[in-house]
């Protein structure tokens, strides 16, 4: 299990069910700062063709140069054709009541269970 | 470690455990000397001659410097940390019992005469022990007791004393006689014996400044050795020291880099923002807005945009991240709204101008500035009667005065994040909701919602539709204001993360 601390919030990476798990509050300065995030995102499924989970449930907040980090991983495997995402989302988090559904919309095949 | 944390260790390590060195070689130097007094005693007189001295002082100072070599050992091999308390204990017990040693032998001696040579031989050795390991006023404390002792021991032996030598020859007759028993020679013994001046061999002489030397030796080795550490650490420091500077340079130069950049994204933000002026000609709107932005520049902005047909287009959104970056990004939209909407242009639908914005947007940041900067935002068309909302960004409130209450207006399917693919047409839509006399809309960005006070709360929607609802009565500049009172009371002393924007369109009806 590899882990990575971004802030206030704790990313969990489980290869054996290659599911990824946002904890806390992740509200980085800048893009640049979410440079570590996109890194840890990309190297962790870089070597997987299974579905990939992204585990968002307790992932209480998250700022807008998070939300484009998450979906610019998205457009990259949706350019890439792999691998398939499955997004956890939680209805009571008002950020993700906003913005969990554009992950849909950037690539349709990103499977939403909220 | 940064660079000058770096130079300090390098010119301080050098002297870190001088003083413990010196002290340590001292106690062994003291352990074997001692050590080696009693057995050749015991092996030469069978018994210990000084029972006081050989019996008690001695096995004290040993115990004494065995202690501080026991501690101080581990600690010069990094295997245990120092004890500010048993440092000072070590140093202090080890220099107290030898300089009690120093006055004992010169005034215990079994020859005062001869100790007097000894003592003051050990007394400079100890001058500079003491200066060493403890510091120089007890270096000159220790100066003024052993010339104290030094005139004691030259009064007791006398001012006229004189140091008479003999030859070889003369020992040898001498012992021959006294072996023969001549009774001169047995006399004078005793005589010697009661003035305290027996007999001193030259190799106890030997010994004993062999013993001095290498305790000097040792102390000196230590101490010139960190002296030469610390001189050759020098030029790597000074370098240190250079880069340090250096560094500070580009950082004073890097803060004022960022502060000018920072006033004129202010600047961007400020000046390109609508003025009321331009839409108090719609005479049946009563609209107010106003940006708060935050000590580091998002991208916040809103725009009116009176048309012919005395219909109003608005725009409001929020670029992502922070900085003169987003300022620009700002700028653009703000010239490409008015370029696509501002009522001397073609009428197009508020679907086509989302589309038209964003694919110019995209082409502009991707391609050019080479940056994922995008944004949220509503365009609306506000008529006498009616609101038509497009593009996704946070909620509109609407109060509705026939049924007083406030409706939350979800933009979320009307659009998508503008500038970050190239295409959104199939995301985008447009939804037309009444507006009739006395209704109020309410615009805002997520800075004002998410506005954190000091144990971490929100500002929330709740709160923004509770006073929407109690002011709707009230102007439209008087709404906002009281707005942002409470959102200013809410958060306290808590610095503003986010640009806070707010924009009120009241329907007058005249």
């Amino acid at each position: 299990m590899d882990t990575l601390n971004a802030g206030d919030a704790i990313i969990t990476y489980n290869e054996s069910e290659s599911k990824m798990v946002f904890e806390g509050s992740m509200r980085l300065a800048n893009m640049k700062e979410y440079d570590v995030v996109s890194s840890f995102l990309r190297k962790s499924i870089d070597d997987t063709d299974d579905p990939v989970v992204l585990d968002l449930r307790l992932l209480q907040f998250l700022n807008s140069s998070g939300i484009t980090t998450l979906s610019l991983f998205i457009l990259s495997c949706k350019k890439a054709g792999k691998p398939q995402i499955k997004v956890l989302g939680s209805e009571s988090i008002s950020w993700q009541q906003k913005s969990i559904s554009n992950f849909k919309k950037l690539w349709n095949d990103v499977e939403i269970v909220i | 470690m940064d660079v000058l944390q770096e130079a300090s260790r390098m010119l301080s390590e050098p002297s870190r455990n001088t003083k413990r060195k010196i002290l340590t070689g001292f106690n062994f130097v003291f352990i074997l000397a001692l050590l080696l007094h009693l057995v050749i005693q015991l092996v030469e007189f069978g018994s210990l001659p000084d029972p006081a001295r050989d019996l008690v002082l001695f096995p004290i100072i040993i115990l004494i410097n065995s202690i501080s070599a026991i501690y101080n050992v581990p600690i010069l091999l990094g295997r245990r940390k120092s004890v500010p308390w048993m440092n000072r204990f070590s140093a202090w017990t080890t220099i107290g019992i030898s300089l009690l040693l120093a006055i004992l032998i010169v005034h215990t001696n079994i020859n005062i005469a001869t100790s007097i040579l000894i003592d003051f031989g050990y007394s400079v050795i100890m001058i500079f022990i003491v200066g060493t390991v403890i510091g120089r006023k007890a270096a000159i404390v220790w100066f003024g007791i052993a010339t104290v002792s030094l005139f004691v021991a030259y009064q007791n032996v006398g001012e006229d004393f004189v140091y008479y030598l003999m030859t070889n020859e003369e020992v040898q007759v001498f012992e021959d006689s006294l072996a023969a028993g001549n009774q001169e020679a047995i006399d004078r013994v005793e005589k010697l014996n009661a003035h305290n001046l027996a007999p001193v061999p030259v190799k106890l002489f030997a010994a004993i400044w062999f013993i001095f030397m290498t305790t000097l030796v040792l102390a000196v080795y230590f101490e010139s050795n960190m002296i030469s550490k610390v001189l050759g650490a020098i030029p790597a420091v000074i370098r240190r020291i250079s880069i340090a500077s250096e560094e500070k340079n580009k950082l004073e130069h890097e803060n004022m880099r960022m502060g000018m950049e920072l006033d004129v994204a202010h600047q961007i933000q400020k000046t390109l923002l609508p003025k009321h002026e331009e839409w108090d000609e719609v005479n049946y709107l009563n609209i107010s807005a106003r940006m708060d932005p935050a000590n580091e520049v998002g991208g916040d902005f809103y725009e009116v945009l009176p048309q012919d047909d005395r219909s109003v287009v608005v725009a409001i959104g929020d670029v992502t991240d922070h900085g003169l970056q987003s300022g620009l990004v700002m700028l653009m939209v703000q010239s490409t709204i008015r370029t696509i909407l501002d009522k001397d242009g073609d009428q197009t639908t508020l679907m086509n101008a989302m589309n038209r914005i964003n694919t110019i947007m995209y082409r502009n940041i991707r391609n050019r500035m080479h940056d994922y900067r995008n944004l949220t935002m509503s365009l609306a068309h506000v008529t006498r009667n009616s609101v038509t909302l497009c593009g996704q960004h946070e909620n509109l409130l609407r109060y509705n005065a026939r049924s007083g209450s406030v409706e939350v207006i979800p933009t979320d399917d009307l659009g998508i994040y503008v500038g970050l693919i190239e295409d959104i047409k199939p995301h985008v839509s447009e939804l037309t909701v009444d507006f009739f006399e006395n209704d109020v809309l309410l615009f805002y960005t997520d800075g004002l919602t998410e506005s954190e006070n000091q144990s971490g709360q929100f500002f929330g929607e709740d709160r923004l539709i509770q006073l929407l609802k109690r002011h709707s009565t009230e102007e439209a500049n008087d709404i906002v204001e009281i707005i942002y009172d409470d959102v200013y009371q809410f958060i306290g002393d808590t610095p503003i993360l986010d640009d806070i924007t707010l924009m009120i369109i009241k329907n007058k009806s005249v």
